[in-house]
């Protein structure tokens, strides 16, 4: 007599489980795989029988072919997990499969158990940027706003819980969208108070995440916690993406606990010098026989002391290291490790130790494009480390105290004031994010990243911190996704900076003994970089480290904010640079060594954001004239709101440009801290090269420009809100793409679909190019090998992929120039 | 501002092609130092040039003692300044008198210049005699000040409060306000300005002689136009510690400048001049507050106008 119990956990965990007279038959982990994946299926085999079951055979049937399993023996009350390989070379859909058990009970007699289970043949990811939401709150609507990764439950925490289970059907659900989850790893609670960072008087810091993560014996009690948390999310490919941990450096300190003091020792020789107490430095100001040249020893023993601090001392860059080590060898599905914010640190190289992408987040005002430059502090970060790439992001939040305070009497008060009476963060304003997000994906980065979940939908009752205060501002991100991040995000991934001309020093000893750095948000060292965007100028950071190492060629102007104390190599190169002929500005703090031979003055912000605007504008403008005779950058506009930058790839110029024309709304601007609100602008940029067409990478039109050999220029007319452009600049015309593609293929065959861009000459375009391919089957469904891409070097090589269970009959396959929107279209017979 | 933009964008055109003109020309200074003599001493040459044929003409052996002499005098503050510190190093002759003509120079960064290296001037005797100088004749109110204070007066502190705090993204929120007393402090005047001398911000000085005072001005309570500078000592009992980011002294005001001591060690300052005699101010003392004991704070003021002294309370505020 066979017994069919079927039961379920909990909603949560869909687990199909049939008993036979002892023989149960279940399924664990994911159901769903990526198609052309390796796919394994976990069964569970249980004997609830009181006997012992030998010879247990496993059989199933289903689309994907014959699936087998077996087991020698099962004594009773105990289970064991087959790992059954599944096909996975299926169209993308649901397939059902029925698992047939047999068995031998010690009487001989015959045993059997099945299982239905559903099989989920997810969509292929083909080359795409993501767009992070580096939050929780609901990945539905993350997902559905554009974002392809998010946070939603984290094995990291859950872990912790005893007898912890995956919703593997949930995680299913999301693997077939295509949504990908991110693991946020933070400071363990439980070890802050257990291992503190010690003063110089041996007592443990007044604060909550200063822990001392140097300690052996935390790393060691630590990594089985970890490796156990990392063992959950190793078993579902829905969890990519690993942070290492957030904001961690803020409240670090110097400890004094015996092995940080050895570790110090060991590296300097000596012993932590007595002038440090905290991990700020005395100012040089108050330091005994300080060169009056402030021009220090790599050797000084308090620089050294920093130096050795900020890369690896205080312990943090060497945790995300060996995090991202174990992530690594623990997650054996496709990852990547990043952490954030990275620049929140001096600018020295190190931060974030070995992740795959350093990450930082800005607040988009009082100015959006600022994030520009905490960017451009990346790229100079990620120097220090070939290899490491780097995303950006912005708050989807603003703090209220910042923008519009709690008890601040206005005319006109904003009605979202009655309704979130309380707020302290609220939603960003709809033209600053939509100006920040061009921003972004301006520079050269390897993805993008929000924060700010519940500031973008509006959630009954919700308690969050972050109030949603503005309906539209989830609209420009789900439009900017939509029209321009997802078409061309092959291609801005690929696209590299230009060989930079303007750069900004950004002084690792001013930071030591003057108290100087941006921190990855403000400073004057952060206004000369902005006063320069505005002025065109394309900006560009560099460490002192950079220079040590590389020197400076290829550089024309070398700008000094707040170099009050440089090192003696760096010093000296910068010397040599001079001589060379380059150009070096720098305002009335630099050492005093130096003559610059254009002089700039320090500028501190007032808080009125106009004025503040306007001089930094101005003074940026006033360096470019004071430059002219002698320097002029690639880009100049008409004026100072429109924003460039410019990307380059072989012959083609990628132009970005940014209407920063903004004025006080009626969100916050009644505050007066804020403009907030877009303002219609129109005007000129020109570009030094001469040109033979340009397109709208947006639109996919050819635009009107002028070019009289040495310089092209375009006409640019922004309406408000609409703040960004990115044209393609080329040296002639295009022509449709060729595209190579067999006329008929079988199913189950991979077919090379060839495309070549060509300028109307017949020539190749060898640069960077955006293309759309588009597949539908024989039933007119748009399959997963639909794509957008980027033809590197004259080509674009695809796979299109055929399903053992293709839909026979005539395929189409359309291939889209993105710059002209010209479709080349082909037929596929496949058989 | 509309004509200046107007104006940099004909200016970014023209100068397009003007830069390989303007790049050949520092071309010609780099190599040749007879062009970099004649540009250097033709005070309409562009400033950018100048620059370069100064600093090209100091490498030499030719005229660099010539130029070094004349650069001290130039037109140009970038160059003055440089030259000072470049006399400085290279120990001209007649360096003591050089500096000394330069304390009073009109340029600020020079000026800060003459005064590092008085500060670091070898021989102590002249060291001190120009730093007094400075005291006395520099131009420049923050330099006099300086200087003063590197001489007699050696306490200067900038105090981090938690909201500057590099890289802070959080919102602050005080976790206790514990106001101290309007009354029960201790004055003593101070007209021969060596209090500090004396000691009196150490927490076991002895303060018994001095007089009681409340918060207010002290012209109202017993030195009717005291134009100068006064000390305050007063003792509070601080709570039990509690879980916090931070703590601060916060000063209602204080007429005018206030120096600040918590138990014997120095805080930081609220100089701002005569115009800080109304204005509210904070100081972090996170590290130097006792919990759970008893904290001397001492309060040198300097007033010079009308009413002076601690006039408005002050509050213990602890953070998170």
């Amino acid at each position: 007599m066979m017994k069919h119990i079927c039961f379920s956990l909990f909603a949560a965990f869909a687990m199909v489980s049939l008993f036979a007279d002892g023989l149960g038959i279940s399924t664990t982990g994911a159901k769903a795989f990526v198609r052309n994946d390796k796919g394994v299926l976990h069964v569970v085999l249980r004997n609830d029988g009181a006997k012992a079951l030998t010879g247990i055979k496993l059989d199933g049937n289903w689309i994907g072919g014959h699936v087998t399993g077996a087991l020698d023996k099962l004594e009773a009350g105990a289970s064991n997990e087959l790992a059954l390989p599944v096909e996975t070379r299926l169209a993308v859909g649901k397939y059902d499969l029925e698992l047939q058990g047999t068995a031998k009970a010690v009487d001989g007699s015959a045993v059997t158990g099945n299982c239905k289970v559903q099989i989920t043949i997810a969509k292929m990811l083909q080359d795409r940027i993501p767009i992070v939401m580096n939050d929780s709150g609901g990945w539905k609507d993350a997902h559905n706003l554009g974002f392809t990764h998010s946070i939603d439950y984290i094995c990291y925490f859950l872990a912790r819980r005893p007898n912890f289970k995956l919703s593997y059907e949930h995680l299913d659900n999301v693997l077939a969208t295509g949504h990908r989850f991110q693991e946020q790893i933070c400071t363990p609670p439980e070890y802050v108070k257990k291992y503190p960072r010690l003063d110089k008087n041996g007592n443990p810091y007044n604060s909550t995440r200063n822990m001392d993560v140097s300690n052996p014996e935390f790393l060691k009690e630590w990594q089985a916690f970890f490796t156990k948390a990392m063992g959950f999310a190793n078993t579902h490919p829905a969890f990519e993406t690993y942070c290492t941990m957030s904001e961690s450096h803020d409240n670090t300190q110097p400890s004094f606990t015996k092995h940080t003091k050895e570790a110090f020792k060991k590296y300097a020789g000596y012993d932590i010098p007595v002038e440090i107490d905290s991990r700020e430095a005395p100012h040089y100001n108050s330091i005994k026989n300080f060169p009056i040249s402030r021009v220090i020893d790599e050797d000084d023993r308090i620089f050294k002391f920093y130096t050795w601090f900020w890369k690896e001392g205080d312990g943090w860059n060497n945790l995300y290291s060996f995090i991202h080590d174990m992530v690594k060898e623990n997650v054996k599905h496709k990852n990547w490790t990043f952490f954030d914010p990275s620049v929140r640190v001096p600018p020295v190289w190190g931060s974030g130790g070995k992740v795959d992408y350093i990450s930082h987040w800005t607040y988009a005002y009082p100015d959006p494009i600022r994030v520009g430059v905490a960017t451009s502090e990346q790229q100079a970060m990620a120097a220090g480390r070939p290899g490491q790439k780097i995303m950006n992001m912005t708050q989807n939040i603003a703090y209220r105290s910042q923008v519009a305070p709690k008890g601040a009497k206005v005319s006109k008060q904003p009605s979202w004031v009655n309704d979130e009476p309380n707020a302290v963060f609220i939603t960003l304003a709809p033209d600053l994010m939509r100006e920040a997000a061009w921003t972004q994906i301006s520079r050269h980065v390897q993805g993008i990243m929000f924060h700010g979940h519940p500031a973008l939908f509006k959630v009954p009752n919700s308690k969050h911190g972050y109030r949603f205060t503005n309906g539209e501002t989830a609209g420009v991100l789900k439009d900017f996704f939509a029209r321009v991040v997802k078409p061309l995000g092959p291609v801005l991934k690929s696209v590299p900076e230009r060989n930079p001309e303007v750069m900004v020093l950004e002084s690792f000893a001013s930071s030591v003994f003057a108290g100087r750095g941006t921190w990855g948000e403000r400073g004057w060292e952060y206004d000369a970089s902005l006063m320069m965007l505005w002025a065109n100028m394309a900006p560009r950071v560099i460490y002192e480290e950079k220079i040590a190492r590389d020197g400076l060629d290829g550089v024309k102007v070398l700008v000094m904010p707040y170099c009050d104390v440089l090192p003696k190599t760096v010093y000296n190169k910068i010397l040599d640079f001079q001589k060379k002929g380059g150009l070096i500005v720098a305002d009335e703090y630099a050492v005093p060594g130096i003559v610059p031979d254009i002089s700039i003055k320090a500028y501190r912000r007032t808080g009125d954001p106009r004025k503040d605007k306007e001089i930094l504008q101005n003074a940026g403008l006033e360096l470019r004239r004071a430059l002219a005779p002698y320097y002029s950058p690639y880009a100049s506009a008409s004026n100072p709101d429109l924003v460039t930058w410019v990307r380059s790839s072989d012959k083609a110029d990628y132009l970005f440009v940014v209407n920063d024309k903004r004025t006080f709304g009626d969100y916050w601007g009644q505050y007066g801290l804020v403009m907030e609100k877009g303002v219609s602008n129109s005007g000129t940029v020109t570009l030094k090269r001469k040109a033979g067409a340009v397109y709208d990478l947006v639109e996919h039109k050819e635009v009107e420009f002028s070019s009289d050999g040495n310089n092209t220029t375009m006409d640019f007319a922004f309406n408000a809100p609409d703040n960004g452009r990115l044209y393609l600049v080329l040296p002639e015309k295009l022509a449709p793409p060729s595209v190579k593609l067999a006329s008929k293929a079988k199913r189950g065959e991979n077919v090379a679909l060839a495309i070549e861009p060509r300028f109307a000459s017949g020539k190749a375009v060898k640069s960077i190019h955006p293309l759309q391919i588009e597949v539908k089957d024989a039933n007119g469904i748009v399959t997963d090998d639909s794509t957008f891409a980027a033809s590197i070097d004259g080509s674009c090589k695809h796979n299109i992929s055929l399903p053992l269970n293709a839909a026979v009959g005539t395929w189409n396959i359309t291939v889209t120039d993105l710059a002209t929107g010209n479709a080349v279209a082909k037929t596929l017979q496949v058989k | 501002m509309r004509s200046i933009l107007a104006g940099v964008l004909f200016l970014c055109v023209a100068f397009a092609y003007c830069d390989m003109e303007g790049t050949a020309q520092l071309k010609r200074l780099q190599q040749d130092e007879g062009a970099c003599l004649k540009v250097f001493q033709d005070a309409s040459a562009p400033s950018v040039e100048r620059r370069i044929a100064y600093r090209k003409l100091l490498e030499g052996t030719k005229h660099a003692d010539a130029t070094l002499v004349s650069a001290l005098n130039d037109k140009d503050p970038v160059i003055r300044r440089n030259a000072v510190y470049v006399a400085f190093q290279r120990n001209m002759p007649g360096l003591f008198n050089t500096l000394k003509t330069l304390v009073a120079d009109e340029d600020f960064n020079v000026a800060r210049m003459v005064l590092d290296c008085a500060n670091q001037f070898p021989n102590a005797e002249q060291r001190t005699e120009l730093l007094t100088l400075v005291s006395k004749s520099s131009k420049h109110t923050e330099l006099r000040k300086l200087a003063y204070k590197i001489v007699d007066f050696p306490f200067n502190r900038e105090n981090r409060r938690l909201k500057d705090t590099p890289g802070y993204d959080h919102e602050i929120v005080t976790v206790k306000s514990i106001p101290l007393a309007l009354e029960g402090w201790k004055i003593r005047l101070d007209p021969a300005l060596n209090g500090h001398k004396k000691g009196f911000f150490k927490p076991d000085f002895d303060d018994k002689l001095w007089k009681a005072q409340k918060i207010g001005d002290w012209e109202s309570q017993g030195f009717p136009g005291y134009d100068g500078v006064a000390w305050y000592r007063f003792k509070f009992k601080m709570l039990e510690k509690i879980d916090s980011n931070a703590v601060e002294l916060h000063f209602g005001a204080v007429d005018e400048v206030a120096w600040v001591w918590l138990n014997g060690v120095y805080i930081g300052q609220h100089d701002v001049g005569t115009m800080g005699w109304d204005k509210p101010f904070d100081l972090d003392v996170s590290k130097e507050i006792r919990w759970g004991e008893e904290n001397v704070l001492c309060v040198r003021v300097e007033d010079s106008v009308a009413a002076g002294g601690i006039w408005k309370p002050v509050v213990v505020n602890v953070l998170k």
